[in-house]
């Protein structure tokens, strides 16, 4: 199984990030019952957009075939896209990203079944601009 | 005669300077106001107006033709906004409200494979102030509002201003009434007039916004002068200190006054005799 995590750091010992379109990194872990079989870390080019992030980030989620998200804090266009390629969000627990596999693949994590209002990472309407 | 009413900061009391201007002036002139503050368009509000829908603003929107498309990711690459979500093996799909009508991606599709399609991003509305005879003739309303959800305000404020334009010959004043902040929105409302009225509140954040809006005003090469609402309230001398910066004297100081407010939230125009004062030196600009 395919799991992507979002990371504020680029290794698996980092902690997971809070926030999904704007986060610096995502793992991407090829995991069966908790043992990591390969793992990859890849910056985030959606970090800085000015607007859409979280599509950005959703889009190149979907395209890594990966079958599970851990990330809180998923806005709504980033969870329509996910939703649509039938990746499912769980929300991850403080710690880190390894600590988060575990925890998942010990089934402790809660799946999200609605986006947030906006994402964590927006300010405001559209992200890092008010008004266009 | 052209002229903004801005200021930076939001609540310094814009919507109601504008609109008591426009009263004001009506008893005399020919008034066009221009409710450019798409976001939250109050104006008819504040004077109990009926506003009428006149049209719709549109926007182009891009529709994916999947005969001709290679599915090769140009379009979503070029999108700034990141409207247009292409993934692996798929077609393209558009998120609508995310897209401001650029046409970045039609015009970069080797394979014309895009439509241009439309969609709905704002509405003009019009209005006429009914409540008083004498000024019924004299004055009309136009206004503009962007849809809830949509991202881009700035067209629809340059819809509203080009469908104001129209009438522009027919009036001798176009008091254009913008919103708060210094975004493309209200540089829409700004562009072209010929004078700009900043109406700013005697206090930190308001000398901070005031400055703000000053060096815009100053980039865009417009005429300004400095209104201070609730000029009785905070400290004066804020706004003062901004007068040498930009060599401008603040033109007048409405003072915090209950009749303002009560008939602000009746709906009411309100009538002071600083407004009648200022409206009498605009009359020197014609």
């Amino acid at each position: 199984m395919k799991i992507a995590i979002v990371s504020t750091g680029n290794n698996l010992d980092s902690e997971v990030s809070t926030i999904f379109g704007r986060c610096p990194y995502f793992a991407i872990v090829d995991a069966e019952n908790g043992e990591i079989q390969a793992s990859s870390i890849i910056d985030n080019p959606a970090m800085n957009e000015r607007g859409g992030a979280g599509i950005k980030a959703a889009q190149l989620i979907a395209n890594n075939n990966v079958n599970v998200l851990l990330s809180g804090a998923v806005g709504p266009n980033a969870f329509e896209i996910l939703k649509q390629v039938g990746i499912k969000v769980y929300k991850p627990e403080t710690g880190s990203v390894k600590d988060n596999i575990n925890f998942f693949s010990d089934g402790k994590l809660k799946e999200v079944t609605t986006s947030s209002s906006t994402g964590a990472g927006a300010r405001g309407r559209g992200g890092m601009e008010r008004r266009r | 005669m052209k002229i903004a009413i801005t200021g930076g900061k939001g609540g310094t009391g814009k919507s109601t300077i504008s609109t008591a201007f426009a009263v004001e002036l009506a008893k005399k002139y020919k008034v066009m106001l221009v409710d450019a503050d798409v976001e939250c368009p109050d104006d008819h509000i504040l004077l109990s107006i009926k506003r009428e829908k006149v049209r719709d603003v549109e926007a182009y929107l891009p529709s994916f033709n999947e005969e001709k498309c290679i599915k090769c990711g140009s379009c979503a690459e070029v999108c700034k906004e990141n409207a247009i979500v292409i993934i692996k093996d798929n077609f393209p799909f558009i998120i609508e409200k995310q897209c401001n009508g650029c046409g970045a991606c039609l015009f970069t599709c080797k394979n014309k494979a895009i439509d241009e399609n439309k969609q709905i991003i704002g509405s003009i509305y019009q209005g006429k102030f009914e409540n008083d005879s004498k000024i019924a003739d004299n004055f009309m309303l136009i206004s503009g509002e962007i849809e809830v959800g949509c991202e881009s305000s700035s067209p629809v404020v340059n819809e509203t201003r080009e469908f104001a334009s129209k009438f522009e010959d027919e009036y001798d004043f176009s008091l254009i009434d913008t919103a708060a902040g210094t975004h493309c929105n209200v540089i829409s409302a700004l562009i072209g007039v010929d004078l700009a009225l900043t109406v700013a509140e005697p206090t930190p954040l308001g000398k901070h916004d005031l400055d703000i809006i000053l060096k815009l005003l100053k980039i865009l090469q417009i005429k300004s002068e400095i209104i201070v609402n609730k000029s009785d309230i905070g400290d004066l001398s804020l706004i003062h200190e901004l007068e040498n910066n930009y060599g401008i004297n603040v033109l007048s100081e409405i003072p915090y006054t209950k009749r303002i407010i009560e008939n602000y939230s009746e709906g009411i125009p309100i009538e002071h005799d600083k407004i009648a004062e200022i409206t009498k030196s605009l009359e020197q600009l014609l």
